[in-house]
């Protein structure tokens, strides 16, 4: 047993931790109130080496493993305090492109990768729709049919990180109706695709600095060779390629989160005073503190454990399912608590504790709810 | 990172789960019916090598890493609560102050016979009107032409209806004896005229290992008696309690794994509504649950077992420091300790519950292991320390960690 990261990663940690109090965090609190997302942030991410940090290097990435990235997630959403921008990184470089670098051909990922590294392109993943969440797969609608040398995509995507802002989408759609989540295959589209457009903005609860939209196909065409994988392969072999590094990388967001959140709740119980004495000497505050400290150790564990799996190359349906669950479910409680301990003051913008507390709502929903991240626990026990 | 034991550990660990399941496991619902754990699992343990594993090999101890009797720890508490709490008394609580402050007349002559589990150890500090203000104990050592006379009355004292030595913390003398600094250890032996001991108290579990009182009536002890220096006994019995905090949240793992197994098989076997009950979403949910925590809290404990390993490893002069460097951040070990004691047993709590849910009505019946998990686990978040003070340790380490 080893329970120490390399002290390079250490480092990198604080540095890209550093990168995001210097670059992100100042208008953090702006951007979440204008929902915008920022095109001189992310060429800057871009030039720091976030954006396609676990990409190949041939391809302009950094060749970072997944504990990696999860760590460098973690360090970002500590040190930026902005959920939403950590969901739109992770859309991009987890679930937008790492279906293309893990499962793509030679020639795709020439085309999109070095692009999607530097930030000159954004990606995203069209999975979900408006009648299909959870039963992504059963229920999908959007289809593809062939016609020569291109596919003909008919349907809609919802709810899309990146939609409004996206260049290129790993879109999935059902080319055999009758074999269920064996008749999907996942399409390359871009944006500039005849018969491809982009819904309106959707108006959020948090992650507000991220955009998402729902992106619609009627007759949109797509080259054959942007097929990734053979037909019929996508929803089984990109997604399960993809989604255990999403509930790794992307559930780091809600480490860093509730990091911050504890850090910060604690200064503000030893500078606030009442009853004459700093809330800090309060138990009922302390018993916060102590049960948010806990849940956070235990989540951080069952995330980097969940990461060495995949590094491993170990399939990890269940340590990647309970890390999620643990993590999402244990920030919803520290928002709540952390914001009790900021009183009034938790209910005003000012505060990164009400962004925060508004921006980790998602964690139990996207990326698969909680609920089926306890059936794919409970079915794989 | 690893997350895996290396292999050795890992034979060690099947190999001791083996002789647990067999000699142990096997006669956890008698022994609990019984109200003793038999004299023989003592000496068996002993055989085996798990009495000593934290001991000095001279005094038939193995010497073993913390996360190896981490885990030898939860293999034993999975198979029987009692055994674990009354083995643990013995050879941990009491066994640790002997090994750290006894003579080395005293260690040779008690240790190799308690790690045999040939003689029975217990720490008493509780009293009928001090449980988590440890420094407002009553309990009396004065000097005398030839030692000491203890007076005073110790309760809730694993093993004391059986045991044969004690670690009594007591004030030791008269003027200004009121304060932290007067707090003394006495090894004291039971079998002494003065002392008395009440009859095994009923409890709610944990019905195989002996709880009781001590009485101390002028009890005249050797000059010997006395363990380190004088007013060191407070730091003494902390030392105890850190120690005994991993050893509780390796025993609530171990309560964990044994539901997990249960839970998991029984849902399989029991049908309802046509199907087994394991393909029904809410006990699939609970499954789920049970799994989670259970793995929360043993990834914690190991970690924090790691830490401890490594914070031993870095001693100077025989003094372990208190703070460690991990992962670019500062670690308190005894808030840790605290923390991984505080969520282990909240979870287990958790996890017996949701066990005995799963189970139905059957998990009401003794003759189903979880009904007996239920019963002993609410020991976890009072004993070595109430859930109320693990939270006061970690919160003031948190609130020192960070600056205004």
């Amino acid at each position: 047993m080893d329970f120490s990261l390399s002290k390079e990663l250490v480092d990198f940690r604080e540095s890209v931790r550093q990168f995001a109090i210097q670059h992100v965090k100042p208008t953090a609190e702006q951007r979440d109130l204008d929902e915008r997302w920022d095109p001189d942030i992310w060429r800057k991410m871009g030039e720091f080496g976030l954006l396609g940090l676990c990409f190949p290097e041939e391809y302009g990435g950094s060749g970072a493993d997944c504990l990696t990235t999860t760590v460098a997630t973690e360090a970002f959403a500590e040190g930026a305090t902005d959920g939403g921008l950590t969901l739109a990184w992770g859309a991009h470089t987890i679930i937008g492109t790492m279906p293309i670098v893990l499962c793509g051909t030679k020639e795709q990922k020439e085309r999109y990768v070095p692009k999607l590294a530097s930030g000159e392109w954004v990606a995203g993943l069209g999975l979900t729709e408006p009648g299909s969440g959870s039963d992504a797969a059963g229920s999908m609608e959007t289809r593809a049919e062939k016609k020569g040398d291109r596919y003909i995509l008919n349907g809609a995507k919802m709810f899309i990180t990146n939609g409004p802002i996206g260049d290129v989408f790993t879109v999935m759609a059902v080319t055999d109706k009758k074999k269920g989540p064996l008749g999907i295959s996942v399409f390359l589209v871009e944006k500039n695709f005849p018969g491809f457009r982009v819904g309106k903005k959707l108006k959020k609860m948090g992650m507000r600095s991220s955009t998402t939209s729902e992106l619609i196909f009627e007759d949109c065409e797509v080259p054959a060779e942007n097929m990734i994988e053979k037909p019929n392969s996508g929803f089984l072999r990109v997604g399960k390629a993809t989604l255990e590094w999403e509930r790794t990388v992307l559930v780091a967001s809600a480490i860093g989160s509730m990091h911050h959140m504890l850090d910060e709740s604690i200064r503000y119980a030893k500078a606030r005073r009442q009853f004459g004495e700093p809330i800090a000497r309060f138990q009922a505050i302390q018993e916060k503190i102590s049960r948010v400290r806990m849940k956070l150790d235990a989540s951080r564990l069952l995330l980097y454990k969940s990461a060495v799996m995949k590094d491993q190359g170990k399939p990890a349906p269940i340590e990647s399912s309970l890390a999620k669950v643990h993590a999402t479910e244990a920030v919803i409680e520290a928002a709540y608590e952390m914001g009790q301990i900021h009183g009034g003051y938790c209910f005003i913008h000012e505060y990164p504790v009400e962004r925060a507390y508004r921006d980790c709502r998602l964690g139990t929903l996207g990326g698969g709810t909680s609920e089926v991240m306890r059936s794919i626990i409970a079915a794989n026990l | 990172m690893d997350f895996e034991l290396n292999q050795e550990d890992k034979e060690f660990a099947e190999h001791f789960r083996r002789f647990c399941e067999k000699e142990i496991g096997a006669v956890a619902g008698e022994v609990d019916e019984s109200g003793s754990v038999p004299r023989s699992h003592y000496e068996a343990l002993g055989a085996i090598g798990y009495n000593g594993l934290l001991h000095r090999r001279e005094f038939g101890g193995q010497e073993a890493s913390i996360v190896q009797a981490t885990v030898a720890q939860m293999i034993l508490a999975e198979a029987c609560g009692s055994t674990f709490f009354s083995v643990g008394a013995s050879c941990g609580l009491f066994g640790g102050p002997v090994a750290s402050y006894a003579s080395a007349a005293q260690k040779k002559s008690i240790l190799p016979t308690l790690l045999a589990g040939k003689l029975i150890g217990c720490l008493a500090v509780t009293e009928p009107d001090t449980g988590s203000d440890v420094s407002a104990i009553r309990t009396r050592a004065k000097r005398s032409a030839n030692g000491f006379v203890l007076n005073g009355q110790k309760t809730f004292i694993t093993n004391a209806p059986i045991g044969d030595y004690a670690v009594v913390l007591a004030r030791l003398g008269e003027e200004n004896a009121d304060s932290k600094g007067s707090l003394s250890c006495f090894l004291v032996d039971l079998h002494l005229p003065g002392v008395t001991r009440g009859k095994a108290m009923r409890k709610m579990g944990l019905r195989a290992s002996p709880t009781g009182e001590l009485f101390f009536d002028n009890v005249e002890l050797a000059a010997e008696s006395l363990l380190g220096a004088p007013g060191q006994g407070f730091r003494m019995v902390m030392e105890a309690f850190a120690m005994e905090r991993l050893a509780l949240a390796a025993y609530c793992v171990g309560t964990m794994k044994a539901c997990f197994d249960d839970s998991r098989r029984y849902s399989r076997e029991r049908k309802a509504f046509g199907r087994p009950i394991a393909k029904h979403q809410s006990v699939a949910f609970m499954l789920a649950d049970i799994k989670t925590k259970l793995e929360a809290a043993y990834l914690l404990l190991m970690e924090t077992a790691w830490l401890v390993d490594r914070q031993r490893a870095e001693a100077v002069g025989g003094k372990s420091p208190s703070r460690l460097m991990h992962n670019g951040y500062v670690i308190d070990i005894n808030a840790r300790a605290a923390e991984t004691k505080l969520l282990a047993s909240t979870y287990a709590r958790e996890v017996t519950n949701l066990a005995v849910q799963v189970h139905g009505g059957a998990g009401y019946m003794e003759e189903y292991r979880v009904c007996r998990l239920y019963r002993d686990i609410k020991i976890a978040e009072i004993g070595g320390g109430t859930s109320e003070i693990q939270k006061q340790i970690v919160a003031h380490a948190e609130i020192k960690r960070v600056g205004v």
